[in-house]
């Protein structure tokens, strides 16, 4: 979410795969999300399936094909990881030099 | 392959590189079908477009009156695009201006020119950088936006947007910055939020807020750090953690900082509540007033009614109708109808019409007007005075 320059934990690439597909509003479908997230479909899969497992996200069969959608319990992961993040950067205090 | 006018559908062979006849450019009255990779080279008008496993790219002026459809495709358009809705899977590149209906793309949308939507849904990565004027945005990953005038904006990680105006919600997982002067219906971000001069209704930010004034707004809800350069007007605030203004600072309800809150300018609020330290040049506080650390001014504290906690340190004159300075509290001058000192505090001039001191206090000066009284081991450095009319006070 970044924008590039460090690499992803698994916590930021699941938090993404969130975000992507909470963008979809119940319709997110295996390679929509793929592109959105910017990862290979099969290794997708794998972080969907946990996901699903966890309960942050639910699937339903729409027109013969799984689609997914984020469940209340995957809001609530999203609004910690982001505040969390937040705190972790003030921390590090980046920005510091541009409030003096 | 040179066309004129297809009265029907087209269905293209892959690799296909198209040119008009005429002047006119291509026209299609039915649907364009394009598989695999594809190039046209002029202007080309379509009933539909539906471009398949490849590259699609358009070099002139593209106008598609129905759906412009690209199932694990790339789209590429160099000239204007005029479409209806359009859902491209991979990615689409817009290097001229651009108008449509619905546009959903599951990986990126970069746009070098002005683009204009009802509705504009993209899985991944989004950047605009003309003006982007239309409906509601939604992005999973990073949105970076030029001037905007739209209805709302959800972005999952990073959003930022030049200038301009989002009439209804926004709402940022991550991080969210707009760089020149903005205004929105409200704002919601669950890290970092950076806005500058403008109006807006709600804010509410997870970790830190900074802003740029002047600035008005609704509610400001903060979880960790507030900054503003500049002035700040606000319904009501809460931040969990600091709060620091370097200007002046209005606020028509009520303020509640966890830890510390320091304005540069005057203070204006319905109510206080300050779990640490409160510092302006002049605090003016309709209601109570209630700060558990210490209160710096230079001009004065004026509230309703004032209450310091214990060992609370108050440096510049403190005016109320009711003042209350809890145990082992420091303060200045204090002026009261009704002033209540706990024990082991030290006061350097009390005014008021009914005083209560507690035991083992050090008073510099008193001066009552209908009530004094004082606990064991009160020391004071000058005989209590009455007085009536009492001083006025500075406030």
């Amino acid at each position: 979410m970044s924008a590039t320059t460090r690499r992803r934990e698994p916590t930021d690439l699941l938090a993404e795969i969130l975000e992507v597909v909470k963008r979809h509003q119940g319709n997110a479908r295996v390679t929509r999300i793929s592109y959105g997230a910017g990862m290979p479909v099969d290794r997708l899969r794998v972080s969907l399936d946990r996901l699903t497992a966890l309960g942050l996200l639910k699937v339903e069969e729409i027109d013969g094909r799984p689609a997914y959608d984020i469940t209340a319990r995957g809001q609530e992961f999203l609004t910690t990881y982001w505040r969390m993040k937040a705190f972790t950067d003030m921390f590090e205090d980046r920005d510091r030099a541009r409030w003096p | 392959m040179r066309l004129g006018r297809i009265d029907g559908d087209l269905l293209a062979e892959p690799r296909v590189e198209i040119e008009a006849e005429g002047a006119n450019g291509v026209v299609v009255t039915g649907t364009a079908d394009f598989e695999g990779d594809a190039t046209i080279r002029s202007a080309f008008e379509c009933g539909a477009l539906r471009a398949r496993d490849g590259r699609f790219r358009a070099e002139g002026p593209l106008t598609v009156h129905g759906e412009l459809r690209a199932d694990d495709a790339k789209v590429e358009i160099l000239g204007p695009l005029t479409a209806g809705d359009i859902e491209v899977d991979r990615s689409l590149s817009l290097r001229s201006a651009a108008t449509a209906n619905a546009i959903e793309v599951g990986g990126s949308l970069e746009s070098d020119a002005a683009l204009t939507f009802q509705r504009l849904q993209i899985g991944g990565h989004l950047r605009v950088r003309g003006p982007a004027r239309g409906g509601r945005v939604e992005v999973g990953g990073l949105a970076e936006l030029g001037p905007v005038e739209i209805e709302g904006l959800g972005v999952g990680g990073k959003a930022s947007v030049a200038s301009g105006t989002v009439r209804g919600h926004v709402e940022v997982g991550g991080v969210f910055t707009a760089g020149g002067p903005f205004t929105f219906g409200d704002l919601e971000v669950g890290g970092l939020a950076e806005v500058g001069p403008g109006t807006g209704g709600g804010v509410e930010v997870g970790g830190r807020f900074r802003a740029t004034g002047p600035l008005s707004i609704g509610r400001l809800e903060v979880g960790g750090v507030a900054e503003v350069q500049g002035d700040l007007k606000a319904l009501r605030i809460e931040v969990g953690g600091t709060l620091q203004v370097r200007g002046a600072l209005a606020v028509s309800e009520g303020m509640e900082i966890g830890g510390t809150a320091k304005v540069t300018g005057d203070l204006d609020a319905g109510e206080v509540d300050v779990g640490g330290e409160v510092s302006a040049h002049l605090a003016r506080v309709r209601g109570d007033a209630q700060i558990g650390g210490s209160v710096q001014t230079e001009a004065g504290f004026k509230a309703r009614r004032f209450e310091l906690g214990k060992r609370g340190r108050a440096t510049g004159p403190i005016v109320g109708e009711e003042v209350e300075l809890n145990k082992g509290a420091d303060a200045g001058q204090v002026f009261g109808r009704v002033v209540r000192i706990g024990r082991d505090c030290e006061v350097e001039q009390i005014v008021g019409d009914d005083v209560e001191i507690g035991d083992d206090c050090q008073i510099g000066r008193v001066i009552y007007r209908t009530n004094l009284r004082a606990g064991r081991g009160v020391q004071f450095r000058e005989p209590p005075q009455r007085a009536d009319p009492l001083p006025p006070p500075p406030l």
